[in-house]
C-alpha cells in the first residue's frame, strides 16, 4: 500500500456538500488528497471514509479558514512540507447568507464578501505564484451562475461570486503562458447545506452530477463550465435582458 | 443547520412527502443531516416538534412520515467509518444506502449479510424496519452495535449485551426510540457474486410447500405466485432459489470475469404515474412468460446479484406504475405450524374479492427465533402483495384480512403497512408491552414519532 502517488490534490472546502461528492470521485490509490476546512473532525470522517472507498492510504486533513488570509501563506507551506508538490488545488468554499437579512446585517454581507471573494483571492494567489513557478499544476474554482447578472435577490452573494469569475478569468489568461490551467465552474442550484432551507424545484441538481460534470471539464481541460450545462442558456437569456428592462423585472 | 443573524436555527420549509407508496402523504419539515453534530443541534432547536429519521423513503406506508413536524433526512450522511478485514464489521453512517455498500464491497469479496428486495434503502432504515430477504435470518442479526442520539440528548452505544432493552427494541423499532446516527453490520465473505440459481415451478400451492422444505442446499429463496389461479391451481407458482456460486462452480470465463464486479446493467425509469390498469398487464405478463414461456419445469442458471435479488430494482421508479393515488402492499407473516392453511385461506379470500394483484411473492423463514420486540421477521411463511389505491375500496378489505391474519397467529409488517387499525396491531404483537416499557424509559415524551406511531398508537400516553 506504499506505492508512490502520482498526483496531490488540495481540496480547500472540503466539507462542502459539492466536494465531498467530488472527492469520493478521486479517492483512488493513485490520488493523494489533502481536505482542507474549519471542521477538521468532520474532515477526519471523510478522510477516513476516502480512504476505505479508494483504498489507498487515507487523505490528510488540514485546518484550513478562508477568513484568516494571514495564516494563509504558512498553510501552504504545511501542505507542501506534508505531501512535496502540488498538482490540482480545488476551491469549494463558500458562504451563502439570506441577501433581505445581509442588508440588514451587514456583518452577513461582509461574511460573504470576505469568505468567497477575499479569502479565495488570498489562498489562489499562494497557490497560482507556486504552480506558475513550478511550470504546472491545475486550479480549479467554483463560482456561481448568482455572479452572471446581479439580481435584487441575492446581489450580495452574486456580486462575490462575480468578483470571483473575473478574477478567475484573469488569472487563467496569466497563467496560461506558464502552463497552469484555470477552470471556471458555475453550478446552478445544487441539493447541498449550502439550499437546505430552500424549496428543492425541477432546477435542483444531485452534488453527485455536478461532481462528475467538474470531473470531465478538468479532463478535457475546459477553461469554463456550467453545471448541469443547460445553465449556459439560462444565463444566456438571463444576460441578454436589457438593463432598462431587467431593473424593473423582479428576481 | 443553518442560523438566522441572531443565531437561532432556520428551519427548511415544510414539505409534502410520502413513502415508497405514494400513499399517505404528509407535511414535514426535512432536515438534511451531512455532518455529525447536526442531529443534536435539530434535537435541542425543535421546540416541542417530534422528531423522525428518515432514511430513503423505501417504506411503502406512513413510517417515515411525521405530519407536521420534523424529519431527518439522513441520505447525505452516508460515511464509511471504518472496516475490519479479518471480522467483516462494517461500520458506516446511517444514512449509506445498500447499494453504496454493495459497490464498494463485492469486488472485495464481501456481500450483505441480509438484503431486501431492493438494493436503495438506507442502512439505518433498514435496521429500523429490521428487513428480511430470502433466507432464514433478519438484519438484526448481524447488527453488532447501534450508536445512537436519545431523546435526552445523549449519546450511546447500544448492542446485545449493551444496553440490550434499548438495542432490541431499536431494531424493527420503527426509528421510534431514538436516532440511529451509525451502524456496525457483520458482512459475509463470498467468493464469487455469482448466483447459482434454480427455478422450479410449481403447480399449486402443496408442491411449492413441498420445494420450501428443501432449503439445505438452498439458503435463499422465494415463490412467486400467480394470483389469478384458482381451485386446484391455487398458488400456482415459480421456486427461485439461490447460492452464492463458488469460484469452481463458474463455466466459462466470461462468468469468472464477473465473479468480483457490480452488475452494471442499463435502467429503465418509468417517467410518470401510469393509468392503474397497467400494472396487470405487465405483471401477469412477466408471470406468464416465466412460467409458459421458455422456463423448463426446473431450470438452473448462473445469474448476477442483481437479476436475483433486486428484479424490480432494475425499473426505476416502478412505483408510478400503480398510478396517480398510489399503492398499498400487504405483506403477512403466517406462523410455521398454521403456514399451509393460513396462507391457501388468505389467498382464497384475497382472489374471490377479484382485487388480486396479481403476483404474490412468497417465502419460507425458518425455525430461529428473533429477540426484536416488534420486529417483524419470525418463524413462518410470509406473502406480500401489491394492491393500487384505486379509490380505497380495497382497504375495506384488507381490514377483514386482518382478522385472518390474526386468527392463524400472524402479523403485518410495518414497514410496508399504511393502513392497520390499532386493534389488530395490538392482538398481532405479543411483545408489545415489553417495548412500550422500553420506549417510556428512553424516550417518555415521544421526542420521537412518526404517523405510523400515531396511527397505531406506538407512543407513549402522556398524562395518564
Ligand atoms: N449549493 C448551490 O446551489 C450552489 C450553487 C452555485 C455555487 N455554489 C458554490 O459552490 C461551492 C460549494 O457549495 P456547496 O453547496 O457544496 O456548499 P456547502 O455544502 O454549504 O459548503 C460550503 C463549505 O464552505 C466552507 N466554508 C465556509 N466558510 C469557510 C471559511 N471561512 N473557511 C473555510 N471554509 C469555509 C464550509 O466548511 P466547514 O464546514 O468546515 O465550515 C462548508 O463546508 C460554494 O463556493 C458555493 O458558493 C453553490
Amino acid at each position: 500500500m506504499n506505492e508512490k502517488k502520482t498526483k496531490n490534490i488540495l481540496i480547500l472546502g472540503a466539507n462542502s456538500g459539492m466536494a465531498r461528492a467530488l472527492a469520493r470521485e478521486l479517492a483512488s490509490p493513485q490520488v493523494q488528497l489533502i481536505l482542507a476546512s474549519r471542521k477538521v473532525a468532520e474532515l477526519e470522517k471523510s478522510a477516513k471514509d476516502l480512504e476505505i472507498r479508494g483504498q489507498g492510504p487515507g487523505p490528510k486533513v488540514i485546518s484550513f479558514n478562508a477568513l484568516e488570509t494571514g495564516q494563509h501563506e504558512q498553510f501552504l507551506s504545511q501542505v507542501l512540507s506534508q505531501v512535496g508538490t502540488l498538482d490540482e488545488a480545488y476551491l469549494f468554499f463558500g458562504r451563502l447568507h439570506g441577501q433581505t437579512e445581509a442588508q440588514k446585517d451587514f456583518n452577513l454581507a461582509r461574511e460573504m464578501i470576505m469568505t468567497n471573494y477575499v479569502g479565495a483571492v488570498s489562498i489562489l494567489e499562494r497557490v497560482a505564484a507556486y504552480m506558475e513557478k513550478r511550470g504546472q499544476g491545475m486550479i480549479i474554482g467554483i463560482s456561481s451562475v448568482a455572479g452572471d447578472r446581479g439580481r435584487q435577490s441575492n446581489y450580495l452573494y452574486g456580486s462575490s461570486k462575480a468578483g470571483l469569475t473575473v478574477y478567475l478569468q484573469g488569472l487563467r489568461n496569466r497563467l496560461a503562458r506558464s502552463g497552469v490551467h484555470v477552470l471556471t465552474v458555475k453550478p446552478g442550484f445544487v441539493d447541498t447545506p449550502m439550499t437546505r432551507n430552500k424549496k428543492k424545484g425541477l432546477l435542483f441538481t444531485k452534488p453527485e452530477v455536478i461532481a462528475k460534470g467538474i470531473l470531465k471539464a478538468v479532463r478535457a481541460r475546459k477553461n469554463l463550465v456550467y453545471l448541469p450545462c443547460f445553465w449556459k442558456y439560462i444565463m444566456l437569456i438571463i444576460r441578454s435582458v436589457p438593463e432598462s428592462v431587467f431593473k424593473k423585472l423582479k428576481m | 443547520m443553518a442560523n438566522d443573524i441572531i443565531g437561532r436555527p432556520v428551519w427548511p420549509p415544510e414539505i409534502e412527502i410520502t413513502g415508497w407508496g405514494r400513499y399517505p402523504a404528509s407535511p414535514a419539515r426535512v432536515f438534511p443531516v451531512q455532518s455529525t453534530a447536526e442531529p443534536g443541534q435539530v434535537l435541542k432547536a425543535r421546540r416541542g416538534k417530534s422528531l423522525l429519521g428518515r432514511g430513503a423513503g423505501r417504506a411503502y406506508g406512513d413510517a417515515a412520515l411525521n405530519r407536521s413536524n420534523f424529519c431527518l433526512d439522513f441520505t447525505p450522511y452516508n460515511r464509511f467509518i471504518g472496516f475490519d478485514e479479518q471480522t467483516g464489521i462494517l461500520r458506516a453512517e446511517a444514512g449509506v444506502t445498500l447499494e453504496q455498500i454493495l459497490g464498494v464491497f463485492v469486488p472485495r469479496g464481501w456481500f450483505l449479510p441480509v438484503t431486501p428486495g431492493t438494493k436503495y434503502p438506507t442502512l439505518g432504515g433498514s435496521v429500523a424496519c429490521d428487513v428480511h430477504g430470502k433466507s432464514s435470518y433478519s438484519l438484526s442479526h448481524y447488527v453488532e452495535r447501534l450508536h445512537m442520539l436519545l431523546a435526552d440528548g445523549s449519546y450511546v452505544t447500544c448492542s446485545a449485551e449493551n444496553l440490550p432493552d434499548l438495542f432490541w427494541a431499536t431494531v424493527g423499532g420503527m426509528g421510534l426510540t431514538g436516532l440511529i446516527l451509525e451502524v456496525e453490520l457483520k458482512m459475509m465473505r463470498i467468493e464469487t457474486c455469482l448466483i447459482k440459481y434454480q427455478g422450479v415451478k410449481a403447480r399449486n400451492l402443496e408442491e411449492i410447500f413441498q420445494l420450501f422444505e428443501e432449503t439445505e442446499e438452498w439458503p435463499m429463496t422465494v415463490a412467486w405466485i400467480d394470483c389469478l389461479a384458482r381451485g386446484k391451481n391455487l398458488g400456482r407458482s415459480i421456486m427461485m432459489r439461490g447460492a452464492f456460486a463458488r469460484q469452481n462452480e463458474l463455466k466459462s470465463i466470461a462468468q469468472h470475469s464477473r465473479a468480483r464486479s457490480v452488475p452494471n446493467k442499463g435502467k429503465l425509469a418509468i417517467p410518470f404515474a401510469f393509468p392503474a390498469w397497467s400494472l396487470n398487464q405487465l405483471s401477469v405478463a412477466a408471470f406468464n412468460t416465466c412460467y409458459y414461456g421458455k422456463h423448463p419445469r426446473c431450470l438452473n442458471t448462473i445469474m448476477d446479484y442483481d437479476s436475483f435479488f433486486y428484479p424490480l430494482d432494475s425499473i426505476l421508479q416502478w412505483n408510478l406504475i400503480y398510478g396517480g393515488p398510489g399503492l398499498v402492499q400487504y405483506q403477512f407473516l403466517i406462523p410455521l405450524e398454521q403456514g399451509f392453511e393460513g396462507v391457501k385461506t388468505l389467498l382464497e379470500e384475497i382472489s374471490a374479492t377479484g382485487r388480486a394483484s396479481f403476483l404474490a411473492v412468497l417465502k419460507k423463514f425458518g425455525n430461529i427465533q428473533n429477540p426484536g420486540m416488534i420486529s417483524f421477521p419470525a418463524p413462518g411463511y410470509f406473502l406480500a402483495l401489491d394492491f393500487p389505491i384505486g379509490k380505497g375500496g380495497i382497504l375495506k378489505h384488507m381490514d377483514q384480512w386482518d382478522k385472518l391474519v390474526l386468527k392463524y397467529g400472524g402479523r403485518i409488517y410495518l414497514a410496508k403497512d399504511a393502513r392497520m387499525k390499532q386493534e389488530s396491531f395490538n392482538a398481532m404483537y405479543p411483545r408489545l408491552n415489553e417495548w412500550r416499557a422500553v420506549k417510556q424509559k428512553y424516550d417518555p415524551e415521544n421526542v420521537f414519532n412518526s404517523d405510523l406511531a400515531r396511527r397505531l398508537g406506538l407512543e407513549v400516553k402522556l398524562g395518564g
